[in-house]
């Protein structure tokens, strides 16, 4: 079933739209929220809760790409559980995996954030992934926004482990040099 | 700057950034449904020991390239990357109609230019993913002193001016502008890369070399090269087998900034390049058929497929046949002999009738798909004249068999005819003497299978035709 298909029946109000939604996208949008929570019973409920979000904003606000949209809700709302879970010894997940890989970018830790400058690291950061090549896009997006795995982004790709890697290293040495760059005290 | 805020600055990346890919992750992700991750530890064929290859990344000196006569690198060009969307011919698929460029949509404009000059054949290159140009087989552009366009099939011309070769990835397209490269015999026939507009006015240089350069690639925003290591001789069509002869120079492969001019050496292949002498640049690094010597005794010529990722790491894979071209069909690399077709072009070849089509992968054997040994006629033949390359539409190859046009499965072996009484034994001979056969070229844009006729036996006006898969339709687009 096409997306068009889809969104006309949460439009027409069938609740034949979430099945067929989590026929489609089920998969998908369980990665993500796996590659957040590390847990898959709390995964499976955060595809839901996305279901469900998905159906109470569907149809005051269209979606123009329904996996892009469903993805974000995903996320937002895995993002919302792991914080609620901080009181929790915290798992070792993927995406803190990638995270701490990215972070080690940053020699030294310091409590100076202000909203100023959070505001321009946003944009600086922003800024780079709009200048990556499509690809190293992807694999920046895939890896330290969604959590995936450099095997599983290999695998999208059709390429080797090895190369994403390679790239991931890439672009984690040219964020840094950018962000030197700019100004910015890591 | 704290982790905390690298990690806020993360979670709210730009949607215009994030939601293209996701949904590519979500087609990703769909499609590992049910799909197994291959075995681990598929036996390595590369010569990865062999002493013929010495990989170095070192960075050279720009002047190691002369640049004579004060030409230096252009003034920065646009990353094609970067702009390719804002460049006016993207979107706009062209091709070269014997004498003309011809713009396929609207059908029928024809856009250039130089009425009378010989733009045989049709060649498609990419760029960003995408057919964007067709161009002379041979890549011939201008010559530098009189900007005119060189005629294909004069063989002064075609190794004393710009010898694009016979194959794609060798006059790579820019936004706005081609880019070829000159063989030379000698420093006086100044090899190197050359710039012209994409009507081949404006012909310029872009570097120079002592060497021959003999392939061009674009990938990542650099400008991919290959250049021999010294003067060589002129390595005819045939190779080995051929006139001419190879020397003991091999192939060293540089990429070049355009932002900062630099040019770095990427890698001492140690090998020649296969008469083919392409450069395919694919998701996964460059890719050319080479030949070299045995590594055991130092002495037999063996050959085979040289894999170079963007970072310098290289591998090589053998394989069976001498005469392996290569080219990209669908995301995927194929070597495949170019004899079955060239009987007559140029008088120089042996006529060779077997066909083939290899799938290369790396670190796994070539996998033979299709062959056929049928003396022409009545072969089943994957690529058309003047250095067609095989076509692969929809997973399925495109043979042309009597006169069918077919497409193969390559799997089962079963073959769809798809248009039927083409006449292909009515063979043109041009007033050169050159022979062209009835299906002259094909390629695939936009998901559907365009190919020509000749028309005349003149060699004059064909007619390009497209098939659309989805709904089995032919129209013709020119006559």
């Amino acid at each position: 079933m096409t997306d068009e298909e889809i969104l006309s029946l949460y439009v027409a109000r069938s609740e034949r739209a979430i099945s067929e939604t989590e026929n489609k996208y089920g998969r998908y949008l369980f990665s993500i929220a796996y590659n957040i929570l590390a847990d898959g019973e709390d995964s499976r409920e955060c595809v839901n809760d996305a279901l469900f979000a998905l159906w109470k904003s569907v149809p005051e606000r269209t979606p123009r790409s329904l996996a892009a949209y469903a993805g974000r809700i995903t996320r937002n709302i895995a993002l919302n559980r792991r914080a609620a879970q901080s009181s929790e010894k915290r798992r070792a997940s993927e995406y803190s995996a990638s995270f701490d890989e990215l972070a080690e970018i940053i020699e030294s830790p310091s409590d100076v954030a202000e909203e100023y400058e959070n505001s321009r690291l946003r944009d600086s950061i922003n800024r780079f992934v709009n200048d990556l090549s499509e690809r190293r896009r992807y694999i920046f997006v895939c890896r330290y926004w969604c959590g995936d795995s450099a095997a599983d982004i290999a695998s999208a790709l059709g390429v080797s482990r090895r190369l994403v890697f390679r790239e991931l290293e890439k672009i984690r040495s040219d964020l840094k040099k950018r962000l030197v760059r700019e100004g910015f005290e890591l | 700057m704290n982790r905390e805020s690298l990690k806020n600055a993360l979670e709210v990346l730009d949607p215009a950034l994030t939601d293209e890919i996701l949904e590519k992750r979500a087609d990703a992700a769909a499609s590992r449904v049910n799909t197994q991750k291959p075995e681990p530890g598929i036996r390595r064929l590369a010569f990865a020991a062999a002493a013929v290859l010495l990989l170095s990344a070192v960075l050279i000196p720009v002047g190691l390239l002369t640049r004579r006569d004060g030409v230096t690198f252009p003034d920065p060009l646009p990353d094609p990357a970067r702009t390719a969307a804002a460049d006016p011919a993207e979107g706009r698929h062209f091709f070269v109609k014997n004498d003309y460029l011809t713009e396929l949509e609207p059908a029928d404009k024809y856009v250039s230019k130089d009425e009378g000059e010989s733009l045989q054949g049709m060649r498609v290159f990419r760029s960003g993913g995408r057919d964007l140009l067709a161009l002379n087989c041979y890549g011939v552009l201008c010559d530098p002193a009189t900007g005119e366009i060189s005629r294909s099939g004069d063989v002064d011309n075609f190794y004393r001016y710009y010898r694009g070769g016979a194959t794609d990835g060798e006059t790579v397209y820019f936004p706005g502008r081609l880019l070829g490269c000159i063989s030379g015999r000698s420093k006086e026939e100044h090899p190197g890369i050359y710039s012209c507009g994409t009507d081949f006015s404006d012909v310029s240089p872009v570097l120079l070399s002592d060497y021959h350069i003999s392939a061009l690639a674009l990938h990542g925003g650099y400008l991919w090269f290959a250049e021999y290591s010294g003067s060589r001789h002129i390595v005819y069509r045939g190779g080995d087998g051929g006139r001419g002869g190879w020397n003991t120079q091999t192939v060293n492969i540089y990429r070049a900034d355009f932002e900062t001019g630099e040019i770095r050496l990427m890698l001492d292949t140690g090998c020649r390049m296969t008469y083919d002498e392409t450069l395919i640049a694919a998701d996964d690094g460059l890719w050319m058929s080479v030949v070299y010597f045995d590594p055991d005794d130092g002495a037999t010529l063996r050959y085979g497929v040289l894999h170079m990722t963007y970072d310098g790491d290289y591998s090589l894979s053998p394989l069976p046949d001498s005469r392996a071209c290569l080219c990209l069909c669908e995301g995927r690399i194929y070597a495949y002999s170019p004899y079955g077709l060239t009987t007559g072009n140029l008088g120089e070849y042996p006529v060779v009738p077997r066909t083939y089509l290899y799938l290369i992968r790396e670190n796994a054997e070539p996998q033979l798909l299709f062959s056929d040994d049928t003396p022409f006629p009545g072969a089943a033949r994957i690529v058309g004249a003047n250095g067609d390359l095989p076509v692969i539409y929809r997973g399925k190859l495109v043979v042309f068999r009597g006169d069918r046009l077919c497409l193969r499965n390559l799997s089962t072996g079963a073959e769809t005819v798809i248009l039927s009484g083409l006449d292909l034994t009515n063979r043109a001979v041009t007033e050169d003497g050159r022979m062209f056969l009835g299906i002259f070229s094909k390629t695939v844009l936009d998901g559907k299978l365009y190919f020509r006729v000749f028309g005349d036996e003149n060699g004059g006006l064909g007619e390009i035709s497209v098939y659309d898969g989805a709904d089995n339709s032919w129209k013709q687009v020119t006559n």
